[in-house]
């Protein structure tokens, strides 16, 4: 069944991968010796020097965008790439992407790997990755932040705080889940509605770091607009309860809401599809042939040019919680 | 590294819960949390009805708490006492009393030992303080609403309270006795340090008056939304404040939260000869089903033809 779509009949894409905000992301796995961080794939869009300069490329423990996020545990989020530690900086420069976010996975004490997004500074694209981190007070506040022409909503943003149980981040801190939430500027769970209306962001995807099983680290928030989403569909997988199986917990489709009745419907035993692969392996991957990896659902994913995801999965100390697929 | 001061006042995850006529328990507020730091000032808005004198009551200890604590400098604080002042709308002067012995009445109390002359002393100096010194000995009835409440505030710092409970104090004033008020107790609370929680429906007042704004949602299952960092210097300067480059962004955070927090839906039901099982459809997502059952009847009870279709004006809830 894996080669039910054949990659070379789909038409062409009525999407162009990476085109918006988000012009590159790649999964960092640590090395069979487990002493520095190998490239364990990535898209790049139409970023081909970037990519040159990706797929050999170490990093140690520390070192640059990835090896910085698996030093500290934590979310990183780099700005002028250019000119900073980013360790591929020429390639930046040369490319056009100007800011990066690294999203370290852990399986308890054990390294999965590091998510890396590279934004660029498309001055039409609008979106924004923020990080919440616990200050003394049990509050989240905002510890570091990527804002695309959301500088109004950035700015207020630095005087939020979050107690526990308050807000998407509050509410993921209390259920170590990850949510997302549509139509933000309709939300009452969205404590920013106005200002995400007024700034044209639409889909609000939270993802927690937890440091042990009650221990948050930080909540990730990534803000997607609908005239440059971040991605054109987010997906949060879980295991069904009452059976072994992986179901769609949360979606959102954007503008290919004809993907939604099939997905309510999808059903995948673990090792099956682009989330139960990454439910069986336990660390993040990234695909440029998603209908031929999501068979079941392979021709319409092809049909409207949805040809490169990106999953990750996401743990509570040493048990897989979710995976979140993002088709980009 | 946070100090003990960093943490001067917990509250944590408080609940009120009512019965209602079914015998279930109402959740008025649900869980709300709140960490202050000594000498700081924090203001809670929502909309009326949500809960927000709910949390002031039970932190003064004038109304049970349901489930949760309320900790003040590392002790957890359990009914009443004179360790939490609390200054409500109207300032319940006893009117057989001047303002000077209406001061001394909660001072005899806090000061069981000391001496008449030193009673006296704590007496005038906040009577001072508020501006009553030419008209300490004067009777309620002698007195206009804001001289009352300048009463009102004096006879709560004259207990040297850890903290002070304010429950929309200005409310029944005029706007400019409300600014004169809003400064004279950030005047006291500055040199004091008294760790203060204000209620209020003014989204300017909060601005000006606070160190940071805590907002509530709408009930019921109130609970604290979000808060708001105000970066304005203390000693407050009214001005200043308003010349601040973020004020008017700060002051648009808090009224979208509101509006936000207001939003009601208009849903169109038909209403099939008189029996009510429409609206248990829509309604049957929700906790507090019966409720809001008996709301949407009686809206739709008010319809002149029970074949019609009715427009019914609902709290959109969670659901």
């Amino acid at each position: 069944m894996q080669n039910a779509v054949d990659m070379n009949d789909a038409p062409e894409a009525a999407v162009r991968p990476l085109s918006g905000l988000l012009r590159a992301v790649e999964v960092w796995r640590p090395s069979d010796e487990g002493d520095h961080l190998v490239w364990g794939g990535g898209a790049y869009g139409e970023l081909d020097e970037l990519r040159a300069a990706s797929v050999d490329e170490t990093f140690a423990c520390g070192e640059g965008l990835p090896g910085a996020a698996w030093e500290t545990r934590s979310p990183v989020v780099m700005h002028q790439l250019s000119a900073g530690n980013f360790k591929r900086a020429d390639a930046a420069r040369a490319t056009g992407v100007t800011a990066g976010v690294a999203l370290p996975c852990f399986r308890g004490d054990e390294l999965q790997g590091i998510v890396v997004f590279l934004c660029g500074d498309d001055p039409e694209a609008q979106g924004a990755f923020e990080v919440w981190s616990r200050n003394h007070r049990e509050e989240l506040g905002l510890s570091a932040s990527y804002y695309a022409n959301l500088e109004r909503f950035g700015l207020i943003s630095q005087y939020v705080k979050f107690p526990r149980g308050s807000g998407l981040p509050g509410e993921t801190w209390v259920s170590r889940f990850p949510k997302l939430i549509s139509r933000l500027g309709q939300s009452k769970g969205f404590m920013r509605a106005a200002g995400a209306a007024a700034d044209g962001l639409s889909t609000a995807l939270s993802i927690p770091i937890m440091r042990s099983s009650l221990d948050l680290d930080s909540v990730v928030l990534m803000l997607s607009s609908a005239r440059a989403p971040l991605a054109h569909a987010f997906e949060i997988w879980a295991r069904e309860q009452e059976s072994d199986s992986l179901r769609i917990c949360q979606a959102d489709y954007g503008q290919f809401v004809n993907l939604q009745p099939g997905a309510a419907k999808l059903r995948y035993q673990v090792g099956e599809g682009l989330a139960g692969g990454v439910w069986d392996h336990g660390v993040p991957e990234v695909t440029e042939e998603l209908p031929v990896v999501e068979s079941a659902r392979g021709e319409a994913l092809a049909e409207i040019g949805l040809t490169t995801a990106l999953a990750w999965p996401v743990y509570v100390s040493t048990e897989l919680a979710a995976v979140i697929n993002l088709f980009l | 590294m946070a100090s003990p001061d960093d943490r001067f006042v917990e509250i944590f995850r408080l609940i009120k819960a009512y019965p209602n006529p079914y015998g279930e328990p109402a959740v008025v507020v649900d869980g709300f949390n709140l960490i202050m730091r000594r000498g700081e000032v924090v203001s809670v808005i929502g909309h009326s009805g949500c809960g927000k004198s709910t949390v002031l009551t039970m932190v003064a200890g004038l109304n049970s708490i349901t489930q949760g604590s309320v900790a003040i400098a590392g002790r957890e604080v359990e009914g009443a006492g004179p360790d939490r002042a609390v200054v409500f709308q109207s300032p319940c002067l006893l009117p057989w009393m001047t303002a000077y012995q209406n001061v001394l009445l909660g001072v005899k109390q806090v000061y069981p030992h000391g001496s008449k002359q030193q009673r006296r002393e704590i007496c005038e100096h906040y009577l001072a303080e508020v501006g009553l010194a030419d008209a300490m000995h004067r009777y309620p009835r002698e007195m206009s609403g804001g001289m009352q409440q300048r009463v009102g505030i004096a006879r709560a710092i004259a207990l040297k309270p850890q903290m002070l409970l304010l429950d929309e104090p200005f409310g029944r004033l005029d706007s400019l006795t409300r600014m004169e008020l809003q400064d004279v107790i950030l005047r006291i609370l500055d040199r004091e340090r008294i760790t203060t929680l204000v209620i209020t429906h003014d989204v300017d007042e909060a601005l000006y008056m606070s160190d940071r704004v805590c907002m509530m949602t709408t009930g019921p299952r109130a609970k604290v939304g979000q808060m708001l960092d105000l970066p304005f210097a203390r000693p407050r300067d009214r001005k200043e404040v308003l010349e601040h480059f973020l004020y008017y962004e700060l002051r648009g955070c808090l009224v979208s939260f509101l509006e936000q927090q207001d939003k009601r839906t208009f849903k169109t039901v038909a209403v099939p000869s008189g029996t009510d099982h429409t609206i248990e459809a829509m309604s049957e997502t929700r906790s507090d089903f019966r409720a809001w059952r008996h709301e949407a009847s009686d809206l739709i009870a008010g319809a002149a033809d029970a074949a019609s279709t009715a427009t019914v004006e609902l709290m959109a809830g969670k659901n």
